[in-house]
């Protein structure tokens, strides 16, 4: 998937916006392997190109909530005092939001668009990863060779970087393959209400959201993008699982 | 037990405070005014600074949170941009169908995802175990949207069996009472009324459903297969109980606790996913409303939709941890 995002470019065989309107709702063909809808336009070059803003709309909100969130909940776990009880506030206010309805408020205040759907999908998982943090570091913190760090004399910053950071990155890892695999479904889901990308922009949420439009007369449109986005996802959360039991047997059924 | 519910409704009442503030203030936010967008066609601007005064809009904003905080207490949400009708009423009206949705496709969740979860839990590594397994993996993998449409064209376009969207036959005159049409249904014995509402329940129940299900099936599994390998439950087979016995009296009571968990935390999920669905299938509830209201600038129409989800969703939480003790009396709340 992420290899046909990537090359979507050389391997779409038509301009996936380009209208055609005299091979409009083409049944599929050899030319048109999926057929085309109501505009003329491929559909499998529309799903090819549309991998591109439906991988990259999730793969950088999931980014954006990493790197907040962790680094939130980590300084929150390891120092602990007030650091973390006012952001663990913030934290528990954003909890008090069901997910999509956090990220729809967002969508509400900045608008319809790529760039705040990404903000809007990356700020409401902010807490997935500010908790998880915060739970691994207050662990480590008391493991023995942290502890053996700062005795040494080493500061804060240096055991942090050297001793505690290191061994979050697998449980933050198997976290974010979920998140995307939770992003994609908000980002499209998003975008399927019409307040993501917008149409024209090939992106299979918008697709699905278009397919509405021919469910009579051609409803294996609506397949396509459907079958692309459950793989997709399904492919995530499969690697989620592998990802835990490689790290740790013990540790399943740990996330949510 | 007074003591801890005491501290959670509290707690309950004070994230609700938080939650007031964000979307007030994050509504405030915006840029564009949304008068500018509702008196289009007043050219007059004399007018316009009239209605901005009518709706408050001139004072500060701390100042119009509190109030807004007050009147939000009394129950009053102020009035629409659009239809200047009283938002609560719109809330009022819209609630029973998010209810009724929510509560159908809970049934369905939990009804499904047990029997899914226990069966392949009990015989491990079965075809069936493997089978339930990959149907559950795809079914958490499926946006609620996108199976709501395939349902939709399978069985509303293409089988002509079940309506496309909405909620009643409007053909079909019926006064409602509670607002839940199954149940007013029921009491005033109207078999044809229940027949048109499940007609149209349908669908948006079965998908928000197997949506609940798919994680249910996964959870009961792995959580049955633990409690079979317990010593209670060789116990228990070495004194000769029947499979069903140990099953019903032993492994089920310890596989409850995370069953319950998980389906409050689903919660959340289902709410935000009757959202999307309610669009989807043209369901009068609190979701489509709050989607309109995005889409129209609404403010107070949003701030009240997105406040009262959340207190839903913050009531229910509280609800489950309460259910969780009484599954589990080890479980001291404190």
């Amino acid at each position: 998937m992420a290899l046909t995002a990537i090359g979507a470019p050389w391997l779409a065989p038509y301009d996936p916006v380009k209208q055609r309107v005299a091979e409009r709702l083409a049944r599929p063909s050899v030319g048109h392997p999926f057929g085309t809808d109501d505009f003329g336009r491929d559909v499998l070059s529309r799903l090819i190109v549309g991998a591109r803003p439906t991988l990259l709309t999730a793969a950088l909100s999931v980014l954006i909530a990493c790197l907040i969130g962790s680094s939130v909940g980590t300084i929150a776990g390891y120092f602990g005092g007030r650091i973390e009880s006012v952001s663990m506030m913030f934290i528990d206010i954003m909890l008090s939001f069901p997910l999509v309805l956090l990220a729809l408020l967002i969508v509400a205040v900045l608008g319809a668009g790529l760039v705040n759907l990404i903000l809007a999908v990356g700020i409401s998982q902010i807490p997935l990863f500010a908790r998880l943090a915060r739970s691994l570091a207050l662990t480590l913190r008391s493991r023995e060779y942290v502890v053996a760090g700062l005795s040494l004399g080493a500061g804060q910053l240096r055991v942090l970087r050297r001793h505690v950071v290191p061994n979050m990155l697998g449980p933050i890892g198997v976290q974010a393959t979920t998140t995307m695999a939770l992003a994609i479904v908000t980002t499209s889901s998003l975008s399927f209400l019409g307040f993501g990308i917008q149409p024209p922009a090939p992106d299979w949420g918008v697709m699905v959201f278009e397919a509405r439009r021919f469910l009579f007369d051609r409803p294996d449109i609506l397949l396509y993008p459907a079958i692309a986005i459950v793989v997709t996802v399904i492919s995530l959360n499969v690697l989620t699982d592998s990802l835990l039991r490689l790290l740790d047997p013990t540790a399943r059924g740990m996330l949510a | 037990m007074g003591a801890y519910l005491l501290r959670r409704l509290v707690q309950l009442v004070i994230s609700l405070l938080a939650v007031s503030a964000v979307v007030f203030f994050a509504v405030r936010l915006v840029p564009g005014d949304p008068i500018g967008i509702a008196a289009e066609t007043v050219r007059e601007t004399s007018e316009v600074e009239r209605i901005r005064r009518a709706f408050g809009l001139d004072r500060p904003v701390v100042e119009q949170y509190v109030s807004f905080l007050a009147a939000a207490i009394r129950g009053d949400f102020g009035r629409s941009y659009f239809s200047n009708a009283p938002v609560a009423d719109q809330l009022l009206a819209r609630l029973p169908a998010t209810i009724e949705l929510a509560l159908a496709a809970t049934l369905v969740g939990l009804s499904v995802g047990l029997v899914t979860g226990l069966v392949p839990g009990l015989r491990p590594h079965s075809w069936l175990d493997t089978s339930t397994q990959v149907v559950g993996l795809t079914g958490i993998s499926i946006p609620p949207f996108v199976l709501g449409l395939i349902l939709m064209s399978i069985f509303s376009v293409q089988l002509q069996w079940l309506p496309v969207g909405g909620r009643f036959d409007a053909a079909q005159p019926f006064d409602l009472r509670t607002g839940l049409y199954l149940v007013d249904a029921l009491a005033a014995r109207r078999l044809d009324v229940l027949a048109t509402a499940l007609r149209y329940l349908a669908l948006p129940a079965v998908t928000l459903g197997l949506f609940v299900a798919a994680f249910l099936t996964r959870i009961t599994r792995g959580t049955v297969l633990e409690a079979t390998r317990q010593d209670y439950t060789r116990t228990a087979r070495a004194k000769g109980l029947s499979e069903s016995a140990i099953v019903l009296r032993h492994a089920l009571p310890n596989a409850l606790p995370p069953i319950v968990t998980v389906t409050g935390l689903q919660f959340g999920s289902l709410l935000g996913g009757a959202v999307i669905i309610e669009t989807v299938f043209s369901w009068p509830g609190l979701g489509k409303l709050l989607i309109d209201a995005i889409n129209m600038r609404d403010y107070p129409q949003v701030a009240a939709s997105v406040l009262l989800l959340a207190t839903i969703y913050g009531i229910v939480n509280l609800a489950v941890d309460i259910l969780y003790q009484i599954v589990d009396p080890r479980i001291r709340l404190g």
